[in-house]
């Protein structure tokens, strides 16, 4: 009698289970991050082998904070591993290096510059291609500065959005977006990530990349 | 949810115990390989499945009608959660535990084989709690079934080679956040071997 119950029982349970069935997201909609030059489109994820991320960060502003807060904000976009960074004290051995000041001229042609304007602050992020176009120059360099004198202005949601922005650059979305709403829009008002900007961050993470950091 | 109160009522209020009844403490050591958890789509097909993990499993039972004997079941068991995407390999996001606690009647089938019927829970403890795991880790119902081998070594020891089989569904925060919808089934195989001992 208890086992015909319990047969009974554990069919049930076993109907139960399996009426379930799980769907994944569509991951869209989303936005162009490939970098077009000339005829060649670029498309950059840091590679499994380079995580975590070695950021360096010039310590002033509380600016160490702020892109600590965009690399959290950033990495919680991702389900299955696919960044994950860490401040570093040698600028050395960096992957990316972050400074509080204006950008200078760049170096060279073959050096992208993408340029980002915030009420208060303004940033900038570097990608160098190197002449193989195929190839993206380590440490990348990042430029947030002060648009008024902080010590009048409280500029510190300015400075972590502008981290934030700056930062979804060296993630390998080489381009802003087309609208306000997105992080990586051109004039970014914040706050945080989009829907558009997490499922632009997943898809370039697993998009097949034909540059390769190289120092 | 799957509520495990058909089995629990089956087992409260279905048996006597005989007097006399021999307790029977069982220790098993084997692997446990799993279905994946997640499976997406975002180019070519990720998925994210454990390792084959080594496990410990303990139970306790006696007799609560002929032939038949009920147990608390203990398991426990650990390794690395592998992501694949479009069959490569892509890495490990660290390391996944996996630990049980079921209700389960068992019997003789034929020969020296016995069958088991369980109902439990599942609790997984992840090393990383971030990514699929960054809402929390989550605990699921449990349904399981198995086939002992036995072979008496004396008169209390009885070596054991044990075939486990259990399903449950798997979802968590951070994968309903992302737009999964429902829970994915997952399935797991045990394979070990060890002993009983009857208490005098």
């Amino acid at each position: 009698m208890i086992s015909r119950r319990a047969v009974l029982a554990t069919a049930l349970l076993a109907g139960a289970l399996s009426c379930s069935e799980a769907t994944s997201p569509s991951h869209v909609p989303l936005y162009e991050w490939r970098l077009v030059v000339d005829t060649d489109t670029l498309s950059f994820h840091w590679p499994t082998s380079s995580l975590p991320v070695k950021i360096w960060v010039e310590d002033s502003l509380d600016m160490p904070a702020h892109v600590q807060d965009g690399i959290d904000t950033w990495a919680s976009s991702f389900l299955y591993g696919e960044y994950a960074a860490v401040l570093v004290a040698d600028s050395g051995a960096a992957d990316l290096i972050v400074r509080v000041a204006l950008a200078p001229p760049k170096a060279a042609s073959n050096v992208g510059r993408l340029h980002t304007l915030f009420d208060g602050c303004e940033g900038a992020t570097d990608i160098d291609t190197v002449a193989t176009r195929f190839q993206l120059k380590m440490p990348v360099r990042m430029y947030v500065t002060p648009r008024y004198d902080p010590a009048t202005t409280d500029l510190s949601e300015c400075f972590r959005v502008t981290a934030l922005h700056e930062l979804g650059h060296s993630l390998g979305i080489f381009r802003h977006s087309g609208s306000p709403d997105d992080i990586m829009w051109g004039n970014p008002v914040g706050p945080g990530l989009s829907v558009r900007d997490i499922n632009t961050a997943q898809a370039l993470s697993h998009y097949p990349a034909n540059m390769t950091p190289t120092r | 949810m799957i509520h495990a109160l058909p089995l629990a009522t089956v087992l409260a209020t279905g048996w006597s115990t005989p007097a006399g009844a021999q307790v029977r403490i069982a220790a098993l050591m084997g692997v446990t390989g799993s279905s994946a958890l997640v499976t997406d789509e975002i180019f070519e097909t990720i998925k994210v499945t454990p390792a084959l993990a080594p496990t410990f499993f303990l139970s306790a039972s006696i007799p609560v009608a002929t032939k038949l004997r009920a147990s608390l079941d203990l398991s426990y068991g650990s390794s690395t959660l592998n992501v694949t995407e479009g069959g490569q390999d892509g890495g490990d996001i660290g390391s996944l535990g996996a630990f049980t606690a079921s209700a389960a009647l068992a019997g003789p089938l034929v020969s020296r084989f016995d069958w088991r019927l369980s109902v439990g829970l599942l609790k997984y403890s992840a090393s990383e709690e971030t990514g699929i795991f960054a809402g929390g880790v989550p605990t699921a119902a449990l349904f399981g079934a198995g086939l002992d081998w036995r072979q008496p070594l004396s008169e209390r020891w009885t070596g054991i080679i044990g075939a486990r089989y259990d399903l449950h569904l798997f979802s968590t925060p951070a994968l309903e956040a992302a737009g999964f919808g429902g829970s994915t089934q997952v399935s797991r195989v045990g394979l070990a071997v060890g002993a009983a001992w009857e208490l005098p």
